[in-house]
C-alpha cells in the first residue's frame, strides 16, 4: 500500500488554527482486564481547512468512529493529541462549537423531538429566545417540521437520524464532525442530507464526516481521507487520489469493424470489445495503446467517436487497497445504506 | 453549573414518564391502604401496625425506586449512546453525573413525599373512625418524631441513591442493582460488626492474641468504610412517640446523622465522577 | 510514542485532587460516625471503650433458651435490614396464633415466651407486648415465672410505664409467697402520674389479701375487663376464676366443717348435716364432696381439673418420649422408662405440672393417687392408635366448662 506523504507538521505558530488537527493521534483499547489490548488508532496525523467537507473513509474496524470519538472527548487517547479551532480535545470547551452526530443515534425516548432539541441547545449554552426561535427552524430544516410534538420512541430510523442532525446543528456550530449521516436514510433523505451539508459550506462551516456511501462522498467532498488499519494511507482531493491511477481508456470508433483493431490486441483476451452499431469500442490498458488503436482505425478509415480515460471510482479503489489488509473482510465500501456500523469501541 | 441542573431537569421529567415509576407507587399505596387488614387482626395493636407497616412502605419502595430507576440509568445511556450527544457538547462529565444524580434524587423524593402524605392522611383517617364514639383522642399523626423519621429516611435514600449512581457509572445495571442491595444490606447490618469486634475481645485476665487484634482492626475498618444506614432509621421509635421514654433525637444528634449522609454522598458522587471520568465510552 | 504530557498530566492531577477529597470526606464520616454512636447509645470502639453487659440485663440473656424453629433475635434483627418492627408484629401474630392453637388442644405452651422475647427484642418500646405477653403466659400458659421476667425486661427499657409494674404485682399474687415483691411493684406503678383510680383502688385491697384467693379473684375480675371476650386470654382467666371461686368455697366449707368439730366434738357424717347460706355446688355446677373419715371437703370440679392438668401434663411428656425415640412408646412401661432418662426440671415449665409427673410416674400400674371420695383411683388408659393419654369422655374438660369457655 503506498504510503501517502503526510501533510508536513507545523512546528511554529499556525496562521488562523484549522478547524480539527490531529498530531500522533493513537488509541489503544483495553478489550478486557486481562489486558489484551486492540490498537485502534496508531498516529493519526490530519489537519483539516476552514470551510471545506472533508470524507473521512475506511473498512469496518479501521478506526474511524474511533477518530470522531477522540476528536470529541469520548475517549482519551493513548497517544498524541489533537486540536478543534486551536482548542486542545482535552478541555470541555474545546466543543463549544462542535456539532456532533454519533452513529445510529438513540435519544431519550419518552421526550418529544421539540424537547430533545431544546434540552441540547440549552446544554450548548443558547438563551431562551434563541433557543425557542432555532428548534423550530432546525427541525424544519431536517423534515421534521410536523413531528416536533412526536414522541422519539415512535419514531423511525430515518427520523432518528434527522433528530441527530438536527441536533448537531441547532447551536450553528463551525465544525460539523458527523459519523455516518447518511445511514438510514432513503435516497431521498441522503439528498437532503447532502443538500444541508452543502449549504453548511456555504456558511463558511467546516464539515468532517465519516460515510460508507462512497456515492455520497465522491459527489460533495473537497477532500477525502482513508483509514485502514488504524493508519491513514490516503489524504487529498478526491481527483488526486483517483486520477493518480488511471485503470483504463475506453476507445470508441465509428465508421470500422472490428477487424481493423491491431492482431496482437485482438488476441488479448483481456481487452474488452464491443462491437457497436457501425464501429466498435475498446477498452485499452493506456495511452500508448489506446494510440495504437486511434491509428489502426485511422488508417482503416475510421472515425474517432469517443475518448474516454477511466480513473479508477472509489469504490474499486477502495476494493484494490482494503483487499490487501483484510482479505475476506467482505465489500468494505459496500454502498447500502445502513451498512453494519464499524466496530468502533470494544464490548 | 447549570448544565447539571439542565440534565436533572430531563432526568425528572424522562423517570417521571417511565412506567415502572407507577408499578412501584401503586404497589405502595396498595401496602399502605391494606395495613388495616393486617392491623384489624392484630387485636387492638391496628393503629401501632398500621404506623409501621405505612413507614416501612415509604422507605421500602422508594429504596426500590432508587435502585431500580436508579442503576439503569448512567448503563442505559451509554448503552443507548443516548450519552454522546450530551458529553459531545461543552458538558462536564461530572455535570453529567451530577445532574444525573440530582433529577434521581427529586424524583425518589417526590414519590417518597406523595407515599407520606397518602400514610399520614389514611393513619389519621383511621386514627378518628378508631375512636369516634368514644372518649379517647385520636393519636397526632404530624408529629415532631415522624418528620424527623421521615427526614432522615430522606437522607438515607439520598445515600442509597449515590450508591446506584456510582455502581450504574461502574458497571451493568444488573450487576449495579446486586451490588447496590448489597450495599444496602450491609448498611443495616453493620451495627453487627462492632458487636463481633467485641465478641472479639480476650477472655477477662487473657492477652490480646495477634488474630484478636487483626480481626478488631479489619473490622473496625470495615465498619467505618461501610455507610451505617441504620442511623437514618428512628421510624422503629417514631411508633411510640407517645411514650415518655421516646425522645425525638436531640439538636446535635439530628444535624450529625445529616451530616453523615451528606458525606458519603459527596463520596459516592466523587467516587462516581473518578470512575466514569477514565470509562472508555 | 509517549503519550501527550499535557493531557495526561492535567488527568491526572484533576484525579489525585478528587482522590484527596474522597480520602478526606471518608474521615470526616468516620469522625462524625463516632459521635452518632455515642448518641445512639451503640457500642463505641472497643480499643478505647470496654462495655460490659452486665447486671439484670446478663441475667435475662442467660434465661431466653432458644428454640430451632425461631431463630435468635439477634440475627431476626439483623435480617430484618432496619424494618424491625414489621417483624416484631409478625412474631406477635405467630404468637397469638400459636396461643389459640395449643389452648384449644390443651396443650402446653412452652414457645410462646420465647416468642414474646423475641418480640420484645425486636421492638423493645412496645409496652403492650410486654403486658399483653406477661398476662397471656401467666394465664394462658401458666408460666408466671417467665411472665415476671418479660416484666422486668420491659420495666428496665420502660421506667415510665404503669401498666408493667401494675400487671408485675398481679402476676407476682399468683405465685404463693410472693406478696412482698408484688407490693414493691405496686407501689411502683401507684407512683405513675398516669395510674389510673381504679388500679389504685384495687392494690391496697390486693396488697392487704396477699397472696390469698380473695386477691386471686380480685385480679382476675379486674384483668377480664381489659381483655376482648372471645380471646384466648379471656377464655383462660374465666377458667381461672371459676377455680379460684371453686376453691374459696372449698375453703369456707373446710372452715366451717371445723367450726362444727369445735363446737359439736365431732366431725360431721355428711355435708347435709352443716347448716350454712353458702352454696353447696361449685362454680362448675358440681356437688361438693366430702370425706368423713378425713373430714376434708373437696369439689367435683375441681377433682376434674386436677385430673385434665395430670394428663395434660403425661401427654406433654409422651411427645418428648415420643420425639426421643422416633416412635410411639409401645407401652406405659416403656414410656416411664424413657421418662425418667429425659425429663429434668426445667427452669421454665409449669412448677404444678412438674409436681404432678413426679407423683404420678413413681408409680406403676399408672393410677392417680385414690381419691378419698370414692373406693378407687381414676383410671386413664393410653390409647396406642392415637398415642395419647386418654380420661373417660365424661371426666374430660369439654364436659366441666361451658360452651363459651371451650
Amino acid at each position: 500500500m503506498a504510503e501517502e506523504e503526510t501533510t508536513p507538521e507545523s512546528t511554529g505558530p499556525a496562521g488562523p488554527a484549522k478547524p480539527i488537527r490531529t498530531r500522533g493521534l493513537s488509541m489503544v483499547y483495553r478489550t478486557d482486564i486481562l489486558k489484551r489490548k486492540r490498537k485502534a488508532l496508531d498516529g493519526l496525523d490530519l489537519e483539516i481547512e476552514p470551510g471545506e467537507i472533508f470524507g473521512y473513509l475506511g473498512a469496518n474496524g479501521a478506526g474511524k468512529t474511533t477518530t470522531l470519538k477522540l476528536l470529541v472527548g469520548l475517549l482519551r487517547p493513548t497517544a498524541g493529541e489533537a486540536w478543534i479551532l486551536g482548542r486542545s480535545t482535552g478541555e470541555v470547551a474545546s466543543r463549544r462549537p462542535v456539532g456532533f452526530l454519533p452513529e445510529n443515534p438513540f435519544f431519550y425516548e419518552y421526550l418529544s423531538a421539540r424537547e430533545a432539541v431544546d434540552f441540547y441547545a440549552s446544554l450548548s449554552g443558547m438563551g431562551r429566545a434563541d433557543r425557542a426561535r432555532r428548534t423550530a427552524e432546525v427541525l424544519e430544516l431536517v423534515g421534521l417540521g410536523g413531528a416536533e410534538e412526536g414522541r422519539i420512541g415512535s419514531f423511525s430510523k430515518g427520523m432518528r437520524q434527522r433528530l441527530g442532525l438536527a441536533q448537531a446543528l441547532v447551536h450553528e456550530p463551525q465544525v460539523l464532525i458527523l459519523d455516518e449521516p447518511m445511514s438510514g436514510l432513503d435516497p431521498i433523505g441522503r439528498r437532503d442530507v447532502r443538500e444541508i451539508i452543502l449549504a453548511q459550506r456555504d456558511l463558511g462551516r467546516t464539515v468532517f464526516f465519516s460515510s460508507h456511501i462512497l456515492a455520497d462522498v465522491e459527489a460533495i467532498c473537497d477532500r477525502v481521507g482513508i483509514l485502514a488499519q488504524g493508519r491513514l494511507a490516503e489524504t487529498g482531493p478526491l481527483e488526486n487520489i483517483l486520477t493518480r491511477e488511471i485503470t483504463s481508456i475506453d476507445v470508441a470508433v465509428e465508421g470500422a469493424s472490428v477487424e481493423a483493431v491491431p492482431e496482437d490486441l485482438a488476441a488479448d483476451t483481456t481487452m474488452r470489445v464491443i462491437e457497436t452499431e457501425n464501429g466498435f469500442e475498446i477498452t485499452v490498458a493506456d495511452y500508448e495503446t489506446a494510440y495504437r488503436v486511434m491509428d489502426a482505425a485511422e488508417a482503416a478509415g475510421a472515425k474517432l467517436r469517443a475518448l474516454t480515460p477511466r480513473g479508477e471510482s472509489l469504490e474499486q479503489y477502495f476494493m484494490r487497497t482494503q483487499a490487501g489488509g483484510r482479505a475476506g473482510e467482505g465489500a468494505a465500501g459496500a454502498a447500502e445504506p445502513g451498512a453494519p456500523p464499524e466496530g468502533g469501541s470494544p464490548g | 453549573m447549570t448544565n447539571a441542573w439542565i440534565i436533572a431537569r430531563n432526568t425528572f421529567r424522562e423517570a417521571v414518564r417511565d412506567r415502572v415509576l407507577y408499578a412501584i407507587l401503586v404497589f405502595a399505596v396498595v401496602a399502605i391502604g391494606g395495613s388495616k387488614a393486617i392491623g384489624w387482626v392484630m387485636v387492638g395493636e391496628d393503629i401501632k401496625v398500621m404506623t409501621d407497616i405505612g413507614f416501612a412502605s415509604v422507605a421500602f419502595f422508594s429504596v426500590l425506586i432508587a435502585i431500580f430507576v436508579g442503576t439503569g440509568l448512567v448503563h442505559r445511556e451509554i448503552d443507548k449512546k443516548t450519552l454522546y450527544t450530551v458529553l459531545a457538547r461543552p458538558v462536564h462529565r461530572w455535570e453529567f453525573l451530577v445532574g444525573k444524580y440530582a433529577g434521581l434524587m427529586l424524583t425518589v423524593l417526590v414519590n417518597m413525599a406523595i407515599m407520606s402524605v397518602l400514610f399520614l392522611v389514611y393513619l389519621r383517617i383511621m386514627g378518628l373512625v378508631t375512636v369516634a364514639g368514644t372518649d379517647n383522642v385520636a393519636p397526632p399523626v404530624l408529629t415532631y418524631m415522624n418528620l424527623q423519621a421521615l427526614v432522615l429516611t430522606a437522607a438515607e435514600l439520598a445515600v442509597v441513591t449515590a450508591i446506584a449512581v456510582f455502581f450504574s457509572s461502574a458497571s451493568t445495571p444488573i450487576l449495579s442493582a446486586i451490588l447496590t442491595t448489597i450495599a444496602y444490606a450491609a448498611g443495616h447490618t453493620s451495627d453487627w460488626i462492632m458487636i463481633m469486634v467485641e465478641m472479639l475481645r480476650p477472655a477477662p485476665g487473657a492477652e490480646l492474641t495477634f488474630w484478636q487484634w487483626l480481626g478488631q482492626w479489619i473490622l473496625t475498618a470495615v465498619y467505618y468504610l461501610v455507610p451505617n444506614l441504620e442511623i437514618y432509621n428512628i421510624r422503629n421509635l417514631a411508633v411510640h412517640s407517645e411514650l415518655v421514654s421516646v425522645q425525638p433525637l436531640a439538636f446535635w444528634h439530628f444535624t450529625d446523622t445529616c451530616a453523615t449522609a451528606i458525606c458519603w454522598v459527596l463520596v459516592a458522587m466523587l467516587l462516581s465522577v473518578l470512575v466514569f471520568g477514565r470509562r472508555e465510552l | 510514542m509517549a503519550p501527550s504530557a499535557g493531557l495526561a498530566r492535567r488527568a491526572f492531577a484533576a484525579e489525585a485532587k478528587i482522590g484527596a477529597l474522597v480520602i478526606g470526606l471518608v474521615a470526616v464520616s468516620m469522625l462524625l460516625q463516632l459521635r452518632i454512636d455515642q448518641e445512639r447509645g451503640a457500642r463505641v470502639l472497643p480499643m478505647f471503650v470496654h462495655h460490659n453487659p452486665g447486671g439484670a440485663e446478663a441475667e435475662l440473656i442467660k434465661h431466653q433458651n432458644f428454640s430451632l424453629y425461631l431463630p435468635k433475635a439477634q440475627a431476626l434483627r439483623y435480617a430484618s435490614l432496619g424494618h424491625r418492627n414489621i417483624v416484631a408484629d409478625m412474631v406477635w401474630l405467630k404468637a397469638a396464633h400459636y396461643a389459640s392453637k395449643q389452648f384449644a388442644g390443651g396443650g402446653r405452651l412452652d414457645w410462646l415466651s420465647k416468642m414474646y422475647n423475641v418480640t420484645v427484642d425486636l421492638d423493645p418500646n412496645w409496652e403492650n407486648a410486654y403486658w399483653m405477653g406477661a398476662m397471656i403466659l401467666a394465664s394462658v400458659a401458666r408460666k408466671p415465672k417467665d411472665a415476671e421476667l418479660l416484666l422486668v425486661k420491659g420495666m428496665s427499657r420502660i421506667p415510665h410505664s404503669y401498666k408493667l409494674p401494675y400487671e408485675a404485682g398481679v402476676t407476682l399474687l399468683f405465685q404463693r409467697g410472693k406478696e412482698k415483691d408484688a407490693a414493691k411493684y405496686f407501689r411502683r406503678a401507684a407512683l405513675h402520674p398516669e395510674c389510673p383510680r381504679i388500679v389504685l383502688d384495687i392494690i391496697p385491697r390486693l396488697l392487704s389479701e396477699g397472696g390469698s384467693l380473695e386477691a386471686a379473684i380480685m385480679a382476675a375480675e379486674s384483668r377480664l375487663n381489659s381483655m376482648p371476650r372471645n380471646s384466648v386470654q379471656y377464655k383462660a382467666t374465666a377458667r381461672d376464676l371459676m377455680e379460684f371461686r371453686s376453691r374459696l368455697l372449698v375453703k369456707r366449707w373446710q372452715e366451717i366443717v371445723e367450726a362444727f368439730r369445735r363446737q359439736v366434738g365431732r366431725s360431721p357424717a355428711a355435708l347435709a348435716e352443716v347448716r350454712s347460706p353458702l352454696p353447696r355446688k361449685d362454680s362448675y355446677g358440681r356437688d361438693l364432696l366430702y370425706d368423713p373419715a378425713s373430714a376434708k371437703v373437696d369439689s367435683e370440679g375441681l377433682r376434674l381439673v386436677r385430673l385434665n392438668e395430670q394428663i395434660a401434663v403425661m401427654n406433654a411428656a409422651l411427645g418428648d418420649v415420643k420425639h426421643r425415640l422416633g416412635r410411639k412408646p409401645n407401652g406405659p412401661r416403656e414410656f416411664l422408662d424413657e421418662i425418667r432418662k429425659i425429663y429434668k426440671p426445667r427452669a421454665h415449665t409449669d412448677e404444678r405440672g412438674n409436681e404432678q409427673l413426679e407423683r404420678v410416674m413413681g408409680r406403676w400400674p399408672f393410677r392417680f393417687p385414690a381419691h378419698p371420695f370414692g373406693d378407687h383411683g381414676e383410671r386413664f388408659r393410653y390409647s396406642r392408635e392415637k398415642a395419647e393419654f386418654l380420661l373417660r369422655p365424661d371426666r374430660r374438660l369439654g364436659a366441666l366448662y361451658p360452651e363459651e369457655l371451650r
